[in-house]
């Protein structure tokens, strides 16, 4: 394979634990408490996003155990391997098509935020451009150093958020999140869909697997990084609710950055504490897309036999044009709901089936 | 270091080759982007701005007929006066002693869009800025006239203005409020400030910011907004304005004993004080309040809602006028206890009435409905008020006096 990617650069455990944070805390933590809530409509939203939790565990356990069965290889290689060649690329490349608009939504998701909360006055395209042209010179280098950035930027970003929710359980307010499944569990069964697209990021042991250091310790680093993640997102939805209130979470576009607009700490450092949480935001998203466009770029190489740094600059444009598409805001929140259900179908079913039919052929013959 | 480098370049590298004029270019492109990288895409000097740190909203009194049909064109309905408080930073700082005044000005705009007004203001005004507001004081008069949500929804939406900010209501004028105080401070400021006197003081409500509004709007649930008005030489804060859920619009006034009760029945209590009356000697005494809790239960038989409340109270006897008593003893404090109890029951009782009369319910009393009955909350919710008014309401009230200060004595 020409991938020309040096394969000696290797991922530690460590850092695929923070590589798998990365792509899971995204553009998604600032709208999930409103997403999942519109769906639940009671209280115990947070039940749902822990169940959603799980749910994606069980997923990734799945294709855990689908990528040790091909040690050293991508799903991109593997994929062909169990399908036969032409079906293979076929999933291979509608995979790379999912990531190529999902790396569009991240960077709208972006633009939208920074331009109107962050950069008044900025254009569109030079904050896209600056963002856009880092990333590219990032993944040049390939998964070991992307996986380096991320242990860089996990601990930051973590320091944030618990002090955002410290912050934040200032004015929280316990009776809004009582009564506890006053309307039975069916409402909240409703919910767990619309926490899909918040826990994708588990799906890139398809790539990263082969390039672990221990392959042994995928298991443990997804449990970590998926139980991390949970008890994020969970005590997002949590605070929110308990400072908003259920009707009141329903009426912020952006529930997550409007907790940390909603106190103000004069003894603290900053007492306008939003600046600090939209700069670790933006570098959150900066390597949730660089993740995203590495796992495109992967598979553009390896379906079509061409350089990886080739192959990076042919799906830019592309990247590009359709994170332009959405014309107003809401069509840019459609565009996730649709790609958190292009999620659970390519990274919930497609592996189980692909765990089977890959069993099954080795039995057969 | 990086400037040598390049001169190096220029005195040594004589003959032009290709590779140093390579290292040339990339040298200029690198001190370029320090220059850019270190500047500011849309900056703008704090001292050139002016900082919005309150902003007052009042009613305009509605314009004669006459005026009206002189015009000949349909006026404008320019019902809100907007009042801004702004700071001025350098004069605060600049003089060494900043005298009267000189701390902030204030600007009124009419108009009847909130946004409308706030851009208006950029004609006269150099470029004000709303990511310092601290307060917005609404007058009483122009809520009953337009729904809070009317008035809030700019602020709620746009993204300078901080969820942070506190709302009030006042029953006076409202601009009133930002005027030239003898103190000297800014008012939009001390606000904020004095509600930090509220584990003083039982009299003063819980602050409001806009982060706390946001759901009782969206539920169309009643609620209370504390209350300030001018008094000669500066402000105070003063009983609570209430909210009406259906029509958010303002329902009426809470005077100070209603705040009282009120805060009894919430619990919402972290200092304070009330003052009884010895039942022998009829000699008044305080009692200072440590800590307070209550627990409202809500019993649903059948299709008939009612409502315990159990208020329990630690405290301290502060002051006494009464003689001749002894302090020291146990059942001089449980007497005086006994009197308490009864008083925060009046107090409590007569909020009840007064919320009833007023046909709002802004005790909690629905959430606990909500928490413990779910089901028969979702009967009531959408005319939970006007429910309120005929359901009957108990009170449960124990108090403990647990020490009277440093003097064992009374006055004599």
């Amino acid at each position: 394979m020409s991938t020309g990617i040096p394969e000696t650069k290797q991922l530690t455990t460590l850092q695929a634990l923070a590589l798998i944070l990365c792509f899971m805390i995204g553009a998604e933590l600032f709208i999930l408490p409103r997403e999942t809530i519109s769906k639940v409509s009671t209280a115990d939203a947070w039940i749902s996003v822990v169940l959603g939790g799980i749910f994606s565990f069980c997923t990734a356990w799945i294709i855990i155990l689908l990528g040790q069965r091909y040690p050293h290889f991508t799903f991109y290689e593997y994929v062909q391997q169990i399908t036969g060649k032409l079906i293979g690329k076929c999933i291979g490349l509608v995979v790379v098509l999912y990531y190529i608009h999902l790396a569009s939504y991240e960077l709208r998701s972006m633009e939208e935020m920074a331009s109107f909360f962050l950069l008044e006055g900025t254009p569109g395209w030079a904050i896209l451009a600056w963002f856009v042209w880092i990333s590219l010179y990032l993944c040049m280098e390939g998964i070991s150093t992307i996986g380096r950035l991320c242990q860089i930027i996990i601990p930051i970003s973590i320091t944030v958020l618990i002090l955002i929710y410290i912050l934040g359980s200032t004015a929280f307010d316990m009776n809004n999140l009582r009564p506890l499944v006053a309307k039975g569990w069916t409402p909240i069964m409703k919910g767990i869909p619309s926490t899909t697209l918040a826990f994708s990021g588990s799906e890139c042991f398809l790539f990263i697997l082969s390039r672990m250091q221990a392959p042994k310790k995928a298991a443990k680093v997804m449990s970590w990084g998926i139980g991390l993640a949970v008890i994020f997102y969970t005590s997002a939805v949590i605070i929110c609710i308990g400072v908003f209130s259920l009707d009141g979470v329903l009426t912020r576009t952006w529930p997550f950055f409007d907790l940390a607009r909603s106190v103000e700490f004069e003894d603290l450092l900053l007492e306008r504490f939003e600046s600090l949480l939209l700069a670790i935001w933006v570098l959150q998203i900066f390597s949730t897309f660089t993740i995203i466009f590495y796992s495109a770029a992967l598979g553009v190489s390896q379906i079509f036999n061409l350089s990886y740094r080739i192959s990076m600059f042919l799906i830019l444009p592309f990247i590009c044009l359709i994170s332009q598409l959405p014309k107003d805001i809401n069509e840019v929140f459609a565009l996730g709901a649709y790609m958190g259900k292009a999620n659970l179908v390519l990274f919930s079913c497609l592996p189980v089936l692909l765990l089977l039919i890959s069993r099954w052929r080795v039995n057969s013959p | 270091m990086l400037a040598c480098a390049v001169a190096s370049h220029f005195t040594l590298a004589g003959e032009f080759s290709m590779k140093s004029w390579k290292r040339c270019l990339r040298y200029s492109c690198m001190i370029t982007c320090y220059f850019l990288l270190a500047g500011c895409w849309s900056s703008s000097p704090i001292e050139e701005r002016n900082l919005e740190a309150g902003i007052a909203l009042d009613a305009v009194p509605q314009q004669t007929e006459t005026s009206a049909e002189e015009t000949d064109q349909q006026p404008p309905k320019k019902q809100i006066r907007r009042t801004v408080q702004f700071i001025l930073p350098e004069e605060g700082s600049s003089s060494g002693s900043p005298s009267l005044g000189n701390k902030f000005y204030n600007e009124e705009e009419l108009g009847d869009s909130i946004m409308e007004m706030t851009r208006e203001s950029y004609l006269s005004n150099q470029s004000p800025a709303g990511f310092h507001l601290k307060t917005i004081v609404i007058s009483s008069e122009l809520l009953q006239k337009v729904p809070l949500q009317e008035l809030l929804d700019f602020y709620l939406a746009d993204n300078d203005i901080r969820l942070s900010i506190l709302l009030l209501t006042s029953t006076g004028t409202a601009s009133d409020v930002f005027k030239e105080m003898k103190s000297g401070k800014t008012p939009a400021f001390m606000l904020k400030d004095l509600f930090d006197n509220r584990s003083h003081t039982n009299r003063l409500v819980k602050p409001v910011t806009l982060a706390k509004v946001i759901g009782p709007l969206k539920s169309r649930s009643s609620f209370v907004v504390p209350n300030v008005i001018r008094i000669r030489d500066g402000i105070t804060l003063s009983g609570a304005g209430v909210i009406r859920g259906e029509t958010q619009k303002y329902a009426g006034y809470l005077n100070k004993m209603d705040v009282e009760g009120l805060q009894w029945i919430t619990g919402d209590l972290t200092g304070g004080i009330v003052k009884g009356t010895d039942s022998r000697s009829q000699r008044d005494f305080v009692y200072e309040i440590k800590s307070a809790k209550s627990n409202i239960q809500a019993h649903v038989n059948k299709n008939d809602i009612s409502f315990h409340v159990k208020i329990s109270s630690v405290g301290r006897l502060s002051e006494s006028f009464v003689s001749d008593t002894n302090k020291m003893k146990d059942q001089t404090l449980r007497e005086e206890a006994d009197v308490v109890q009864v008083k925060i029951k009046e107090l409590a009782q007569q909020t009840v009435s007064k919320m009833k009369k007023m046909r709002v319910e802004v005790a909690h009393m629905g959430q606990a409905l909500r928490i413990q009955h779910p089901d028969m909350w979702e009967q009531v919710k959408d005319h939970w008020d006007q429910v309120f008014a005929t359901v009957p309401v108990t009170f449960e009230v124990k108090v403990d006096i647990e020490d009277f200060g440093a003097s064992t004595m009374t006055t004599n």
